[in-house]
């Protein structure tokens, strides 16, 4: 059963195209990896299924009563705001009951208390979030959206500039909540994900999208319509793409 | 001073008049600068001048005019944003120009001796009257029953606002509702303080609650305190040494935030 369908879905600020016809089925449970260079219309895409951009044209449908479990990149936030790690985790428990003069229940708590301790953070409870490292700021944030019980779970960039023991944390998480819930998780890190995702959508304007999850030359290069160096994580070759979409030449 | 207060009706109404503007103040306060909308405040606040000369030339209560002019702004500054790239900084600072420039001119068209606007701009907590006081009262209850019946919304919104919208809180709504609250409030206080000096006494105490404070209620309930401590202190200041209130209690303020800015480094 898919959970998300997107048709044809085109956006534009102003003259720029930020994504063009972009369609793409996602199947209940599966953990899809998106990657494409800066620019590429990635965190467009993701703001256009949460509802914050409206697409220009086309389509989407969202399988789920739930709300999506966003987790935004760590280092756009605002840290200065006076507020405990545990207030923050517990604002993910409003999503069901807006009411006036609302109050968190005692579940709610117990809930948080449960998230927290399978972030491993349940000792940050009273910390203030401006005392925070990236990384555990990264896993607040995570925590905070699991407070909504969703269906689907966005992450933006989780592993961004935090340490690997943190990194091998949230990958751990990842392992764990496969096949449980839908997840979409956008990293420039190809290399590191590509043992955890179940398959690949690279997106640079359009989408390229791997079923299998198998990366190759072809995606990449046709995706970043440029060199892209992945040496770094550990494939042994430089990827020369042959500029098959009309890129330009960088030698 | 405490004679002062028994005896004459301008000291009571000045000292009711301090603790209404501490609450509407400390709440607002502690409101936009978690928002980042100081500017945005002051842009509101000074717009309201318009309604004030408009008041003058038409010979209607000044501070009607002034709400209407502030209510305006606050509406038009997130309506035009929505449509054009022009951004809400650049909009808020010709609203708050054209405010002015209006308010000068219905000023100038005024027939008769041209009035003396310095109450409305410097503001004096010791000639307010009895309906500046209702005024305060009822903008208070309704920034006050505003907040405490949606608190988590609010917080929500102010911590995060996508996130606050992705889990179904109506983020858009709750802009108009903040922009006109901001309204209302500027305007309740320009008798006290002054289109000017308005800004100061909202920003103020918040940041110095900001030094030390572990939540937004508290940021509020502090702002709240060091607020009425301010004005209090200033009053009585500018009872004593018959000098201009409002400016007083501006240089209380910022006297006690440089106090605890070397507090905060010693600690």
């Amino acid at each position: 059963m898919n959970i998300i369908e997107i048709k044809d879905i085109s956006v534009n600020y102003g003259n720029v195209k930020a994504l063009d016809r972009v369609s793409i089925s996602i199947k209940k449970g599966t953990f899809i990896g998106v990657i494409g260079p800066n620019g590429g219309g990635k965190t467009t895409l993701i703001k256009v299924l949460l509802g914050l951009i409206k697409p220009t044209t086309g389509e989407f449908h969202i399988h789920s009563d739930k709300p999506i479990g966003y987790v935004p990149q760590f280092n756009n936030f605002e840290k200065k705001f006076p507020i405990t790690v545990c207030k923050v985790i517990l604002m993910g428990s409003m999503s069901d009951k807006k009411n006036i003069f609302h109050k968190y229940t005692k579940e709610d708590k117990e809930k948080s208390l449960k998230v927290m301790t399978l972030m491993g953070i349940e000792d940050l409870s009273e910390r203030l979030i401006s005392q925070l490292s990236g990384g555990q700021m990264q896993k607040v944030l995570i925590a905070r959206a699991l407070m909504t019980d969703p269906d689907i779970l966005i992450l933006d960039e989780p592993t961004a500039s935090i340490d690997s023991q943190s990194r091998t944390d949230i990958y751990n998480l990842f392992n764990d909540l496969k096949g449980k819930k839908t997840i979409i998780l956008i990293s420039h890190d190809i290399g590191s994900i590509s043992s955890y995702i179940d398959s690949i959508a690279c997106l640079n304007v359009q989408l390229y999208f791997h079923e299998n999850g198998n990366l190759t030359e072809e995606t990449i290069s046709k995706a970043y319509g440029c060199p892209v160096d992945i040496i770094a994580h550990g494939v042994p070759h430089r990827v020369l793409p042959e500029h098959l979409k009309g890129g330009h030449n960088h030698d | 001073m405490i004679d002062a207060i028994i005896n004459y009706q301008f000291m009571q109404n000045a000292v009711v008049g301090a603790v209404l503007a501490s609450i509407l103040t400390g709440i607002i306060g502690a409101i936009i600068v978690e928002k980042k909308w100081i500017m945005l405040s002051s842009g509101i606040a000074h717009s309201s001048f318009g309604g004030i000369g408009l008041g003058y030339m038409l010979n209607f209560e000044p501070i009607y005019g002034a709400f209407l002019f502030s209510i305006l702004a606050s509406l038009l500054i997130p309506t035009i944003d929505r449509r054009t790239e022009t951004g809400s900084e650049n909009l808020t600072a010709m609203l708050w120009s054209l405010g002015m420039a209006l308010g000068i001119l219905f000023i100038a068209f005024t027939p008769g001796y041209p009035p003396d606007m310095t109450s409305y701009l410097f503001g004096n907590i010791l000639t307010i009257s009895m309906k500046n006081i209702i005024i305060m009262l009822i903008v208070t209850i309704i920034v006050t029953t505003t907040l405490l019946s949606f608190y988590n919304h609010w917080k929500a919104y102010l911590f995060d606002n996508e996130f606050a919208f992705i889990i179904g809180i109506k983020t858009i709504l709750m802009d108009y509702i903040l922009y006109f609250l901001i309204a209302i409030s500027v305007v309740a206080l320009i008798k006290l303080v002054g289109i000017i000096l308005i800004i100061a006494l909202m920003t103020i105490p918040p940041s110095i609650a900001r030094f030390y404070v572990k939540s937004f209620s508290r940021l509020i309930i502090d702002s709240i305190f060091l607020g009425l401590i301010f004005s209090l202190l200033g009053l009585t200041i500018s009872y004593y040494y018959n000098i201009p209130s409002g400016a007083t209690i501006i240089i209380v303020s910022i006297v006690a935030y440089i106090i605890s800015m070397f507090i905060k480094k010693a600690i």
